[in-house]
């Protein structure tokens, strides 16, 4: 046992008192602020701002301005042209003209029957998908709204059809929570990412040092003193612990960071959130809701999911690690290390493909039987939590995932003592499955 | 195969590949398991405990290259028991006896294969070993350092360690090792003590320098080997080398120079490992 600590520490230390260590541990935040920032920009910067010249031939529209979108994307103006001189503006000039789009309303356009004649757009080039898509949802409304008065039905009648319905969701009766589902998906989605991340990173880190330690012949040298199952151990759980300090630090970075936004950028929240309202972009969330969601958050219970992620990541993370382990203490090469790292690999891809469905309905049997794999348990299970799944499944889960790991560390044990001192052999999957079990 | 270790004595594992030297090796120290048969330490069963009182160096081994001399070394004494303190002092006397104190925060990918071989060494006795067993010691070592571990290697026999020292370099062997052992295939074909096995496999053959001339009848008293103008190797399976001396005193000849050539362990070596080839 002494031993075994000995290696954790050099294993812990050697790691995390390099510059490496601390550079990714202070560039990791900033490059994902960097990533959701250029995600964001992307989506201001949208389509491009699209002029649309309007020439209403029928009159129907004549007391009234189509709405612009609310990002003004596409905008709409009134020339005092006619079609002709539009139209052949925009023919000649193409691209270069002053507006990209002429929308006709011809002459003869009835609105209660909007079809029989139609309405037009001409446009130099192909006209995109988010302007199409605008000019249909407008120009829907517009004639609804227009058949309506036509029908001669009262102004607030039409208020009041037109009125959009929140639902407010109520799961645990008696303790309302509107929108609780969107703040607790959002929440399972990072817990699930981070402990992907995670499994990944510090898992090929372990196989790495593994086959470092064999390829250099490190582990001829030392296990003459340490069994190799303590060595294997030692490199898991130290590996583990550099894992859990990064993770610690990140989370002093997140709340210090808060406590910076909080205190400065908190007062020009509620003008700089603000969006103007718009006519039909139903997806855009309002300040309000935004009040809303943040309220929420406090309604989380973030002691049981931390605690959760905790534990499903330490678990996890032991059964994938010895896992690692082996494959690196089996191969001699880097090719070999690749084909024999797909099998390790898949379960955890499968696991976060999987997320989204078992998020999108948490109470599923997708959700259920995922949580209770030891193999997707540790992505599958901390994600769920913000759901508040029963207790029993939490700690079926949890004894599973124990059962998992002491599984799959007793296969890895005895594929890494038989891997770790054979040199030039080519390994495959099948002889590493013979090793674990006969060996 | 059966063997036996004297403490203050340096015993040579011989035998030529794929022999079963470092299987033997890793036996002893506890890597791998016999299928059948006992291996005894101080006259108990081999248990886990005794094996921080064995210092291995392997022939293929290898250093963590990121971390420190001393660093290293420490971690090295740790996990044979010593505490952080005592692998220091260790270290220390070491450093100084190697005169290589300036090396302690170098980085071990920055040393030679030389320097790294030294820091190997003494990580292997760092703990003080009651057993040391060298795999190939020497191998990648220049003249100066090799001389500096062999000096090591007689200390801790003067200090009544025992020594096991694989290699299939003869000409090591018959200068360091007491008793030796030949293993080939997995089988011991040869062991006993160097003087001993020398006498052994003596071929009865003599090297006389002389002055003047041969007498007439002296090759039908002994096998001529080779003759020079004053120097002749011959054998004589039925004569002593005193009985041998006799005669060509007594014939009168001017003897300068007489000696009895014993076979080196090398040619004991090749003719053994031929021999069970043969069989």
């Amino acid at each position: 046992m002494k031993k075994i600590l000995i290696i954790i520490q050099r294993e812990y230390l050697s790691r995390v008192l390099t510059k490496s260590f601390l550079l990714t541990t202070l560039l990791a935040p900033i490059g994902f602020i960097l990533l959701v920032g250029a995600t964001v920009w992307v989506n201001t910067l949208g389509s491009s701002e699209k002029r649309i010249a309007v020439i209403d031939e029928s009159g129907v529209f004549k007391d009234m301005r189509f709405p612009d979108a609310s990002d003004k994307s596409v905008y709409f103006f009134y020339p005092n042209e006619s079609f002709d001189s539009l139209y052949s503006n925009i023919q000649t000039n193409g691209k270069e003209a002053k507006f990209d789009a002429l929308l006709r309303i011809p002459a003869g356009f009835e609105i209660m029957n909007p079809n029989r004649i139609g309405v037009q757009l001409f446009t130099a080039d192909r006209p995109g998908l988010f302007m199409k898509q605008y000019l249909t949802e407008m120009l829907g409304d517009v004639v609804r709204k227009k058949k309506l008065e036509t029908l001669d039905v009262d102004k607030a009648a039409i208020e009041n059809l037109n009125e959009k319905i929140t639902i407010n969701y109520t799961s645990d009766l008696g303790n309302e929570k509107v929108g609780f589902t969107e703040i607790a998906s959002v929440i399972g989605y990072l817990i699930g990412f981070v402990v992907y991340i995670a499994l990944l990173v510090f898992g090929t880190m372990i196989m790495k040092g593994v086959k470092e330690e064999k390829t250099n012949r490190i582990v001829e040298v030392l296990v003459s003193s340490v069994k190799p199952f303590q060595l294997m151990l030692g490199k898991i759980v130290g590996i583990g612990m550099v894992g859990l300090t990064q993770f610690l630090l990140w989370a002093i970075l997140i709340m210090l960071s808060n406590f910076f936004i909080v205190a400065v950028l908190g007062i020009t929240m509620d003008g700089g959130m603000m969006t103007p309202p718009s006519a039909s972009a139903a997806n855009n969330i309002d300040a309000d809701e935004i009040r809303i969601l943040i309220g929420h958050i406090s309604e989380i219970r973030f002691l049981p999911i931390f605690g959760a992620f905790l534990f499903f990541f330490i678990g996890g993370f032991l059964l994938y690690g010895a896992l690692f382990a082996a494959i690196g203490a089996a191969v001699n090469d880097d090719g070999d290390m690749q084909s024999l790292t797909l099998p390790v690999t898949i379960p955890i891809i499968i696991s976060i493909i999987l997320l989204t469905k078992v998020i999108g309905e948490p109470d599923g049997s997708v959700a259920f039987w995922a949580s209770l794999v030891p193999f997707s348990s540790p992505i599958i299970m901390p994600s769920l939590m913000p759901f508040e799944p029963p207790l029993w499944q939490i700690l079926l889960s949890a004894a599973l995932l124990i059962l998992g790991f002491l599984g799959t560390t007793w296969l890895a044990a005895r594929i890494y003592r038989t891997g770790i001192l054979m040199y030039g052999k080519k390994v495959t999957f099948k002889e590493l499955l013979k090793w674990g079990f006969k060996g | 195969m059966s063997m036996n270790l004297q403490g203050g004595s340096i015993f040579g594992l011989l035998g030529p590949n794929g022999a079963g030297k470092t299987t033997l090796i890793r036996m002893i120290t506890r890597i791998i398991f016999p299928d059948s048969g006992s291996i005894l330490f101080k006259g108990e069963p081999m248990e886990e405990r005794h094996v921080h009182q064995i210092g291995y160096m392997p022939e293929e081994r290898g250093l963590y290259k990121k971390m420190k001399v001393r660093e290293h070394l420490v971690y090295l004494g740790r996990l044979k028991g010593l505490s952080s303190r005592e692998a220091a002092e260790k270290i220390n006397f070491w450093f100084k006896k190697f005169d290589i104190e300036s090396w302690e925060n170098k980085k071990i990918e920055e040393l030679s294969k030389g320097m790294s071989q030294k820091v190997q060494f003494i990580g292997t006795v760092l703990h003080e070993p009651d057993l040391l067993i060298l795999d190939e010691p020497f191998s990648g070592l220049d003249p100066i350092n090799s001389m500096l571990i062999e000096q090591e290697i007689r200390n801790f026999k003067a200090q009544g360690k025992a020594i096991l020292f694989s290699t299939h370099r003869m000409e090591q062997v018959e200068g360091i090792c007491d008793t030796i052992a030949l293993i080939n295939k997995g089988e011991n074909i040869l062991c006993g003590e160097v003087k001993v096995l020398k006498q052994q496999f003596k071929e009865n053959k003599f090297e006389v320098g002389f002055e003047g001339a041969l007498p007439e009848h002296f090759q039908q008293h002994f096998k001529v080997l080779s003759q020079s103008e004053n120097r002749a190797v011959i054998s004589s399976e039925n004569n002593t080398s005193n009985e041998v001396l006799k005669y060509f005193i007594e014939q009168n000849v001017t003897v300068n120079s007489f000696k009895e050539l014993l076979p080196s362990i090398n040619e004991i070596f090749i003719k053994n490992v031929e021999k069970a080839a043969a069989l």
